[in-house]
């Protein structure tokens, strides 16, 4: 008998469709794991489990939980029944607790709702020791834990009531691949231990792919291909459910390099944050962000960067672009100081976010010719080099006219690539430039970033929290651990015989899908 | 917390020391002598120069700023060049009307605004949202001594409920005193209570969409418990802010209200003084006002710190 069984829902919001009879079942006990790429519906299912759909949904079709018609309740029911029968953990350990209250104050509260029998404070406290919290006090603010114990917290909360139901939403995307991992290991133990259904929604099959009973591949709001997570994984049936394996162990063809004269030199570099004075008269504290860091970037050399959050990469990122002055230490390019002006025209940078490196309001023509303000005199043929830029990555010169709203997530990433090589740089910094990316974008991206490689011999640096990515794009690979970097080498001899501690730590705590490289 | 209220309390006197140093130089460099002015155009030389030391006029300037400052500390604020008595006592006087006046609207507008507020971020894009907003449009845009004068039409002349303007004083009883002031603080307190309600409304919705309202309501919170308990202290930062302001700007700023009901308020006597080119009580009165408003200030620093954690850290 299933704990959860979905039959035939479709969903619509305001009119559009979202899902289409979408049908899974969850027995207890049982880890089911819901993928698919942005967009694919499967949040939307997890919400309308626990009927937490927006304004204007409309559902039909069945949702039995543990005997309950969770389409038929009204809301003062469905109110009891979240939060006591199923529990549910969200994407952004970061702003899913409320800032103002005790983590005492809002993992009780669950059990204050529904619970009477029970005294708040003393299960908050069984229930946050259980999920490694236990020298945490209950008097803490969310705002003074880090996000790996905030989500436990949130974790916590949902837990509180012993549900039969856990519904975890992206639970650990936000979080660094170490932290990952813990949060992974703690939500199958306590599945296991309680004997909890655990429903997983995540973009990443290669976090599933070790700890869920079955996967469903959600896309376009329907369910595509269902079964068991090892037979799945060998033999996909579904094209879609291929080329999402595909993607995600995506390996691009990257020309070799033409390894010249170093071109970036990063000498004994430090960066120190002066730290809130804490007592008026004592000179206040320093942080050092990046300590003493040494590094080459030869010519046609494609390097890259890893380390977990707050370990310095995206401040030494950005002292390498002449943007954050250093305590210590030189970075020269071509042998004149970053923070020279001159400078400027021969680096380009492409963020994450595409979105936000854009101004909303300007056509794609003025975007990506942002750069050529850096040039003494703009070039005289400045529609061809737009037209010659959109072609390079895969867009239309056509496109020159349009906003960035009127592009997807991935080709907002082929313009802001298209506006760093518009000027031909000398060195090209990829920050964290595919992170945001659904798995098939990405894959895509990567291919352009290699095809760019062999057209023009790119040299750059490429800083990423995924290491699978920076595996199969770079030459060389830093590994960077609180302002230090820790081992540096040849990519594939560092990911094959990893010689510092932290760097096998990394890639030990990295899921991996079975049959990657 | 400790290290957060002195901080504040450091910036409340610089900001003090800033202020009464600008307050003092724009006043002397304001054209008008009083001596000339008080005893007429026709006075002779030195007369004026008599008046003129009587009034420590003749004095240099920091001298006379610095015994400025001190008095004042010491309640002391100087004698009225126009009528020849004690500012202090005047603007005493002033005050016992001003401060209940401005915390009687203040109290009013509260009241009016945050169920307000909260009923139209409820129900958001529905009929009673846009009811309330619209109302809350119709109060921001009537203006105040329009709507002054109306009430004195409908509760005044017609029912008879009020008296058309005056101020009982506080010796005829409280009752009767706070009766005298409710046209008034209504008047006020309307616009102030639709600007509130609007900042309420739209402080709460972008509440409603954090990640944490979703956790309240998977924890079986119904809306409007999850909006009481994780919702509101969340939303009071913007909100405490527009507070902040409306209360030095109804303390100083009723003065067309104090026209219209002739309350003899601190607006109506930096008016007049400013007609009579007394300047140590303009001078005063402006002190006193900007006081007010730094120390509003400072109050509703702490109270910032007292809703939200994350800023008692911050120190």
């Amino acid at each position: 008998m299933s704990l959860l069984s979905i039959n035939g829902l479709s969903l619509s919001i305001s009119g559009t469709p979202i899902l289409h009879d979408v049908s899974l079942s969850l027995a207890p006990g049982e880890v089911v794991a819901v993928t698919g790429e942005s967009g694919s519906g499967k949040s939307m299912t997890a919400l309308a489990v626990m009927q937490l759909l927006p304004a204007r949904s409309e559902a039909t079709g069945a949702i039995t939980l543990n005997g309950h018609e969770m389409l038929e309740l009204d809301e003062t029911t469905l109110c009891t029944l979240r939060g006591d029968l199923a529990g549910m953990v969200f994407q952004e350990p970061m702003t899913a607790l409320n800032p103002v209250q005790t983590i005492g104050a809002q993992v009780s509260e669950t059990v204050r709702l529904h619970r009477p029998d029970l005294n708040p404070t003393t299960r908050a406290r069984e229930v946050l020791d259980r999920v490694g919290l236990d020298t945490i006090a209950l008097t803490r603010y969310p705002h003074e834990l880090s996000g790996g114990q905030r989500q436990r917290v949130v974790i916590a909360t949902a837990i509180a009531c012993g549900p039969k139901l856990l519904i975890a939403d992206e639970p650990t995307t936000a979080l660094d691949v170490t932290t990952q991992a813990q949060i992974l290991t703690l939500l199958k133990r306590l599945a296991a231990e309680d004997g909890m259904g655990l429903l997983m929604i995540t973009h990443d099959l290669a976090v599933v792919a070790e700890m869920a009973d079955r996967i469903v591949v959600m896309r376009h709001g329907e369910v595509v291909e269902a079964g068991d997570t090892p037979a799945l994984l060998a033999d996909p049936q579904h094209p879609y459910t291929q080329a999402l394996l595909a993607a995600s162990n995506h390996r691009v063809n990257l020309p070799a390099g033409a390894e010249q004269a170093p071109l970036l030199r990063v000498q004994d570099v430090v960066r120190d944050y002066t730290l809130p004075r804490t007592q008026l008269f004592v000179p206040a504290g320093t942080h050092r962000a990046v300590d003493q860091v040494n590094f080459d970037i030869k010519r046609g050399e494609r390097i890259g960067l890893v380390g977990e959050s707050g370990c310095g990469k995206s401040t030494l990122t950005r002292a390498i672009l002449g943007l954050e002055p250093v305590q210590g230490g030189s970075i020269t390019l071509d042998g004149t100081p970053v923070t020279d002006p001159s400078v400027r025209r021969k680096m380009q940078v492409v963020f994450q976010d595409p979105y936000g490196s854009f101004n909303p309001r300007h056509r794609v023509a003025r975007l990506i010719t942002e750069p050529f303000h850096l040039l003494d005199s703009p070039p005289r043929d400045h529609d061809d080099r737009i037209a010659s830029a959109l072609t390079d990555v895969g867009l239309s010169p056509d496109d020159a006219q349009k906003y960035p709203h009127q592009f997807s997530g991935g080709q907002r990433q082929r313009l802001a690539i298209a506006r760093a090589l518009i000027i031909r740089p000398e060195l090209v910094i990829f920050d964290e430039a595919v992170s945001a990316l659904d798995v098939s974008v990405r894959a895509q991206i990567l291919d352009l970033i290699a095809d760019l490689c062999r057209q023009y011999d790119l040299t750059y640096l490429f800083i990423s929290h995924d290491l699978s990515v920076v595996r199969t794009i770079t030459d060389r690979v830093m590994v960077m651990q609180k302002g230090k970097i820790v081992e540096q080498g040849v990519t594939e001899a560092v990911f094959a015989n990893p010689q510092h501690s932290y760097t096998r730590q990394l890639i030990d705590a990295a899921p991996t899908l079975p049959g990657a490289a | 917390m400790l290290r957060y209220t002195l901080k504040r309390l450091l910036s409340l006197f610089i900001s003090l020391a800033i202020a009464s140093l600008l307050i003092f130089a724009v006043i002397e460099v304001a054209p008008g002598d009083p001596a000339s002015f008080m005893l007429g155009i026709n006075a002779q030389e030195d007369t004026l120069a008599a008046l003129r030391a009587e009034l420590g006029l003749d004095q240099p300037k920091w001298q006379r700023y610095l015994s400025w400052v001190g008095g004042m500390v010491q309640g002391d604020f100087g004698t009225s060049y126009q009528y020849r008595t004690p500012v202090s006592e005047m603007i005493a006087d002033r005050l016992w009307v001003s401060l209940p006046l401005a915390l009687y609207a203040l109290t009013l507008s509260t009241i009016i605004a945050f169920p307000a507020g909260i009923y139209a971020a409820s129900r958001r894009g529905k009929a009673g949202d846009v009811g309330v907003m619209g109302a809350t449009q119709v109060g921001i845009a009537i203006p105040n001594f329009w709507f002054a004068m109306m009430l004195v039409l409908i509760f005044a002349i017609n029912l008879r409920w009020f008296s058309a303007g005056g101020f009982a004083g506080w010796d005829k009883g409280v009752f009767a005193a706070m009766k005298s002031l409710t046209l008034p603080a209504i008047a006020l307190a309307l616009p102030q209570a639709a600007i509130l309600a609007r900042v309420m409304r739209s402080s709460l919705l972008d509440v409603l969409d954090e990640d944490f309202m979703r956790t309240a309501r998977a924890k079986g919170l119904s809306r409007g418990a999850a909006l009481r308990r994780h919702g509101l202290r969340n939303a009071m930062i913007p909100v405490l802010t527009i507070l902040g302001l409306q209360f030095s700007f109804l303390l100083a700023g009723g003065i067309i209200i104090e026209q219209v009901f002739y309350l003899p308020g601190l607006g109506r006597l930096i008016f007049q003084s400013i007609s009579a080119r007394d300047l140590i009580v303009v001078e005063s009165v402006t002190m006193l006002l900007v006081f007010a408003v730094i120390v509003v200030n400072f109050v509703v620093d702490l109270a910032y710190a007292a809703v939200d954690p994350r800023l008692r850290a911050r120190t």
